[in-house]
């Protein structure tokens, strides 16, 4: 048998694997499989090069005797092991090169036929799309072809929680605004007040003038707002430990805003005693207020100056501050409250000079991941919507989806509407009683990943990787067993490294960890008392190397191109773990008498 | 077995030929086979061709049962190749004894791609291991499980969960046609219906998309699926392990009563439009909606009937087989219901008058199906 015969074999299979394989998506399954499929069967392939023929070579020609004339050569054992595991590799090279231009070309062929696939199942679909995202997506495959590649780029900024204000509302300069139910707060810092001494001798009282926007519903209910004292050090806070007498000290009141929108709360020291209604300054740190809407549909507003506080003995002092904006946290993380009608939160993220050249000649798609709380009823969807600005033409496109939790949402964009440069998205929740949470990387853009050959060969040479280390491994029990042994152990350690995770959570960890290790740990725990050696001597019961990390994972199939540091990085693992193989062969075989 | 070396030959031109000729011939047959028979088959599979809803209707007119009442007992057919099935049988021999591993990677696989939510590829691999183990009833209700239960709800959207669904539907309906004695299979395929299409959260939306697409009630057709449970399971006794026999050849039972409560529901739907077309002094269309009520009030009759007819027969049985008596109980107390809700509705259909039908419709209720 010839080895050559395996590279027109295994295109063979991938290509009736692939079409012998039901797909129930064909245009958005397709290619993603078929890559996948040629992808197992170059996989395939190397652990059979690897598994049965590196390992026999040296203990074939030990056993012809033809090793005789090779060791007696000026020649270190280090320099011949690494020389079979070199020759094998490059064997190994040149078969994926075939079988993966063998595959390029059925893929290519694929596409083809998907392509014109989706432009006929547009019309059709067209006509009963439930969602724009996957009709935006059909549209592409038929416009563009399957075979696209990306890479992620995320939001510059963002997400930064607005109001998406109705449209009859006057704009008000120099007034923030918060909405009501949404846990966003109105805030003012009291260090500068002197709030702290006034309370040691009496009650004061804080007098703050609210702008009120109600619903425009006509039943709406009345207004009622939070408003709390708490401490800006929050690790002071946290740290102190609190006192029995402080513990239930009066830190929130709800109030009941009247017409004219000016609520006046009475604040005692941290020491006075507790009394409904009456607030207690915090007792370290620097005061801080915060007031927040607690009926929803309300806009609560406040501009500088809105804040004064009233001393024991009626002295007043005004505060000329404007509310301040909100926290770092709060700017990284957001969760918008869903309301059917306006205002409503929305939450920006800005990308800055995306460069035209970088977007490819396709449509542009966007990425939105959200998290879903949906708590209106099982037969409402939840609806989100994405507002698109091109702030240099100041066009806007919006589109309406549901939003998933657990999987993405593509939306791809008009190449008229934007050719790179800036990139405004906006997100809101428009049903009732939903939720969407949402971080910096909930919208990326996908950018072109450059040509489908290229990513594809990428993804061979980490094939090719994964076949020369274990080519490494395969020649390593060479050197020192038998062929048949050889190849066991090789198959033991490929299996065992495909089981590691298996065999460490479920095997190791339930059977001897809990009766071993426990012992070592709690030993060690009382020479040092850390916690982590729980974790670190589980980490060391099986470090068994996890060959089939060198593999391309999964996102390859679907077109996500791998970068340049993990395709490095990729290469130095495979490096070093072949250099340690060629290593331990070469210390194994100098023990062994070969030419005696 | 000889690696490249320096003693190899150079590859002679009778190989050669002969790789080529293996390749041409492989291609020889696939090609046909595919254009003409799988392809054809997988389209219809997707549904892209044929609604799978238009084909169980079809099936079901001459096969299952009817909405009269009369139900004709399909008799289970032997396991049948089809050509279609000759790649997938090929497979499974050039795998040999490779066979065991390749499926225990694809199971690995398809479990932590579950875990991972990653999904283009799933379908595919279920289907590989499927391919090999077709034989299993379990590794088919296993993973249609997956398919209707697990994956549905990583969705927020009901078309797209309805998908998955379909999905599930179409699997275990091929896992069926390759098991035909298996009454796990049915049965699995008669609870997705029922309490997946029937019951969940979502049914509003499913039950109407199954109607769309099938013409008629959801229940009807979970009713035939365990009807053919029933009847696969007394001949084969392959129900498997799990599913108690009398706890299965019920749902077919309840399957009935839920579908005779759709109806009732649909009753009360038309006499309140009727009521309230009246008093809103359209008359015309209050007349229209009663004689609509009243032509699904028949039919509701009958399905009570129908559905009285098959708790007596299963309570029969199992009064024969002297099963436990809290279990005969549950055949009894449903059997019981039939009879009154029948009986019930029998006076209704006599007393009830365009005249009183506003006084009547303060005193019904619109039944609830749990």
């Amino acid at each position: 048998m010839r080895l050559w015969i395996l590279a027109p074999v295994a295109v063979a299979v991938l290509v009736l694997t692939d079409l012998s394989s039901p797909r129930f998506d064909l245009v958005f399954e397709g290619i993603p499989a078929a890559v996948g499929t040629s992808l197992l069967v170059m996989t395939v392939l190397t652990v059979v090069l690897g598994v049965f023929f590196a390992t026999y070579s040296i203990p074939a020609e030990i056993e012809t005797k033809v090793s005789y004339s090779v060791v007696t050569k000026p020649l270190a054992r280090w320099e011949i092991v690494a020389g079979k595991t070199a020759g094998m590799s490059v064997l190994m090279l040149a078969m994926l090169a075939v079988v993966g231009a063998g595959a390029y070309a059925y893929v290519l062929a694929r596409a083809g036929g998907i392509q014109s696939l989706a432009a006929s199942r547009l019309d059709e679909a067209r006509q009963r799309a439930a969602h724009p995202a996957d009709l935006n997506a059909l549209e592409a495959a038929a416009r563009d072809g399957p075979l696209t590649t990306f890479r992620y780029r995320t939001a510059d900024s963002g997400p930064d929680v607005r109001i998406h204000y109705p449209p009859d509302m006057p704009p008000e300069p120099g007034v923030r605004w918060i909405l009501g139910e949404t846990s966003r707060f109105l805030r003012w810092g009291l260090s500068t007040t002197p709030l702290r001494e006034w309370v040691a001798t009496g009650t004061a009282h804080l007098r703050i003038a609210l702008r009120v926007r109600p619903p425009s519903k006509a039943d709406a209910p009345p207004l009622k707002v939070n408003v709390a004292l708490t401490s800006a050090d929050l690790d002071a806070r946290a740290k102190a430990a609190p006192a029995p007498a402080r513990a239930d000290l009066v830190r929130q009141v709800v109030i009941e805003v009247p017409d004219s929108g000016v609520i006046e709360v009475p604040v005692a020291g941290p020491n006075v005693r507790p009394e409904k209604g009456v607030l207690n300054l915090p007792p370290a740190g620097d005061a801080v207020l915060e007031v927040g809407a607690a009926t929803p549909g309300y806009l609560v507003g406040a501009a500088g100056g809105a804040v004064s506080i009233v001393g024991p003995g009626g002295q007043p002092f005004h505060l000329d501050a404007a509310p301040q904006d909100p926290s770092a946290a709060d700017r990284t993380r957001a969760y918008l409250v869903g309301r059917d009608d306006l205002p409503r939160q929305v939450a920006i993220f800005r990308f800055g000079g995306v460069p035209s050249g970088a977007l490819g000649p396709g449509s542009t798609a966007v990425e939105i991941r959200l998290s879903v709380d949906a708590w209106s009823p099982a037969t409402v969807e939840p609806a989100a919507e994405a507002t698109f600005l091109n702030p240099a033409t100041g066009r806007q496109q919006i589109f309406r989806f549901t939003p998933e939790g657990h999987h993405a949402t593509l939306l791809y964009l008009d190449r008229d509407f934007w050719h790179g440069g800036p990139l405004e998205v906006g997100l809101e929740c428009v049903t009732k009683d939903d939720y969407l949470g949402v971080v910096p990387a909930s919208v990326r853009l996908r950018m072109d990943g450059g040509p489908f050959a290229i990513h594809l060969a990428k993804a061979v040479l980490c094939v090719w990787l994964f076949g020369t280390v274990l080519a490494a491994a395969g020649v390593l029990p060479s050197t020192r067993f038998t062929w048949y042994t050889s190849i066991l152990a090789t198959g033991v350690l490929l299996f065992a490294s495909f089981m590691r995770e298996f065999v460490r959570s479920e095997l190791l960890r339930d059977l001897w960890v809990k009766h071993a290790t426990w012992r070592v740990a709690e030993w060690a725990k009382s020479c040092w008392d850390w916690d982590g050696w729980d974790n670190v001597v589980e980490q060391l019961i099986i470090p068994l190397p996890d060959v089939w990390a060198l593999l391309p994972d999964d996102t390859i199939s679907t077109g996500q191109v791998a970068s340049l540091a993990q395709m490095a990085a990729t290469l130095g693992w495979a490096a070093l773990a072949t250099a340690v193989l060629v290593a331990a062969g070469a210390l194994l075989w100098r023990k062994r008498e070969v030419a005696a | 077995m000889s690696a490249s070396g320096s003693g190899a030959r150079p590859p002679r031109r009778g190989t050669v030929l002969l790789v080529l000729a293996v390749v041409a011939g492989l291609v020889a047959v696939v090609h046909p086979l595919r254009r003409w028979v799988v392809e054809p088959r997988r389209q219809t599979l997707l549904g892209h061709r044929e609604s799978p809803g238009r084909r169980l209707a079809q099936a079901s007119q001459f096969g299952f049962a009817t909405a009269s009442g009369a139900s004709i007992r399909l008799v289970p057919g032997r396991p049948v190749l089809e050509v279609s099935d000759l790649p997938a049988q090929a497979v499974t021999l050039i795998l040999g004894g490779f066979r065991g591993p390749y499926v225990m990677w694809l199971w690995v696989k398809v479990e932590e791609d579950k875990h991972k939510k990653v999904h283009f590829d799933l379908i595919h691999r279920y289907t590989r291991i499927a391919m090999l183990q077709s034989d299993y009833p379990q590794v088919w209700t296993f993973l249609a499980w997956n398919l209707a239960w697990n994956l549905p709800v990583q969705w927020q959207s009901l078309e797209r969960r309805y998908q998955w669904i379909r999905r599930a539907i179409e699997f275990l309906g091929e896992g069926f046609r390759k098991n035909p004695h298996s009454a796990e299979i049915a049965a699995d395929m008669g609870r997705i219906y029922s309490e997946k299409l029937g019951r969940s959260q979502e049914a509003e939306y499913y039950r109407r998309r199954v109607r769309e697409e099938f013409g008629r009630s959801v229940f009807l057709v979970a009713y035939e699926w365990y009807d053919l449970a029933r009847q696969v399971n007394e001949r084969h006794n392959s129900l498997g392990r799990g599913l108690g026999r009398s706890v299965m050849y019920r749902q077919a039972c309840h399957n009935l009563s839920y579908h005779a409560k759709e109806l009732t529901q649909d009753v009360y739907d038309a006499f309140a439009e009727s009521v309230k077309a009246r008093a809103d002094g359209r008359d015309a269309d209050a007349r229209k909606a009663y004689e609509t009520g009243i032509r699904r009030l028949d039919e509701a009759i009958k399905a009570w009937k129908w559905a009285w007819r098959d708790w007596h027969d299963e309570t029969l049985r199992f009064e024969k087989e002297q099963i436990m008596a809290m279990q005969l109980e549950i055949f009894r107390r449903f059997r019981a219901e039939a009879e009154e809700t029948t009986r019930q509705l029998e006076t209704l259909r006599n007393q009830l008058t365009y005249e009183n039908l506003p006084d009547t419709f303060q005193r019904m209720q619109r039944p609830k199906i749990q």
